[in-house]
């Protein structure tokens, strides 16, 4: 086996984690989830805290399409790898290192002090959030139940 | 970690709106305050809202360098004073008449004090709305672990 190069990827190619096998993609796409909600949470309630500051402009986050793209990042890219130092065309990052981006959020109807909050968008997106985040943490807690469940042999 | 941050912006956008709350309680009580200590009819005002970065220790600092996202929180920057002149009322018997019989009286429009009183008290709420979704968040976050 080559001598993997020091790159950022928790898992370097040919090398097989132990753990990864019981901690799979799922759960750190679901971690990974989490920490970009809870991030845009933050953003959306100082949004909300800015409603009336003369100048202020509402941010928001986005990270799904990337998650998504780091998905993809396990499978081969499009040029063809004899050498682990190849490089193998793909462009996206691994799961581990997506970073979300920081969008300014449009308001057609402009306030008269420059202010681009819109507080009933601000309200929907942060109860969105929130139910997105619950849902997420289920499923992390569902996750870790299976693994209970087959430590304990079935028994629940 | 983010989801206390973010409840810690949502309570200085409520402290900015309760702070503008008691201003505009100054202005309804003063509404026919004549003498004040700087002389004159009592003149409205009015705050000025600002977005500043969270204040920070010195490692929170250093993680904010790598982080380029920012929530920022609302704080009240100053309190400004309303450059409107006094309205003049038409009463002599009134001690702080002038020569004419005419009285400087603070130029206080209640209906804009009520309205403004409104809009912060509806802030407040939305601040109160946003600190709670981040609360449920957390409280979620923490069953997560539980059989």
């Amino acid at each position: 086996m080559h001598a993997c190069p020091p790159d950022a990827t928790p898992y370097p190619a040919g090398e097989d984690a132990p753990m990864r096998s019981i901690f799979d993609q799922t759960l750190l796409l679901l971690s990974r989830s989490l920490d970009f909600r809870a991030k845009r949470n933050a953003l959306l309630a100082s949004n909300v805290a800015n409603l009336e500051t003369p100048g202020y402009k509402a941010k928001d986050l986005v990270f799904e399409e990337a998650l998504g793209d780091a998905l993809r990042a396990e499978q081969p890219g499009p040029l063809e790898v004899t050498n682990p130092r190849h490089f193998d065309g793909r462009q996206t990052l691994p799961l581990a290192l997506v970073k979300p981006q920081v969008i300014l959020t449009s308001n057609p109807v402009g306030n008269l002090d420059e202010n681009s909050v819109d507080l009933e968008k601000e309200m929907a997106k942060l109860g969105e959030n929130q139910v997105v985040y619950q849902a997420y943490t289920q499923m992390v807690a569902h996750k870790f139940a299976e693994l209970r469940m087959s430590i304990r042999e079935g028994e629940f | 970690m983010d989801l206390l941050s973010a409840m810690s912006t949502a309570s200085s956008g409520m402290s900015a709106q309760r702070f503008r709350m008691n201003i505009i309680a100054a202005n309804i009580a003063n509404a026919q305050t004549t003498r004040t200590p700087e002389g004159g009819p009592y003149r409205r005002r009015d705050v000025i809202f600002g977005a500043l970065p969270p204040q920070r220790t010195f490692e929170e600092e250093l993680r904010a360098q790598a982080d380029p996202y920012e929530p920022l929180h609302a704080k009240v920057l100053g309190v400004a004073i309303d450059q409107r002149p006094p309205v003049l009322r038409y009463d002599p018997s009134h001690p702080d008449a002038n020569e004419d019989g005419y009285v400087a009286m603070p130029n206080i429009n209640p209906m804009e004090e009520v309205v403004n009183m409104m809009l912060a008290s509806r802030s407040y709420e939305a601040n109160v709305a946003a600190f709670n979704a981040t609360k449920n968040m957390a409280l979620k976050a923490l069953e997560i672990g539980r059989a």
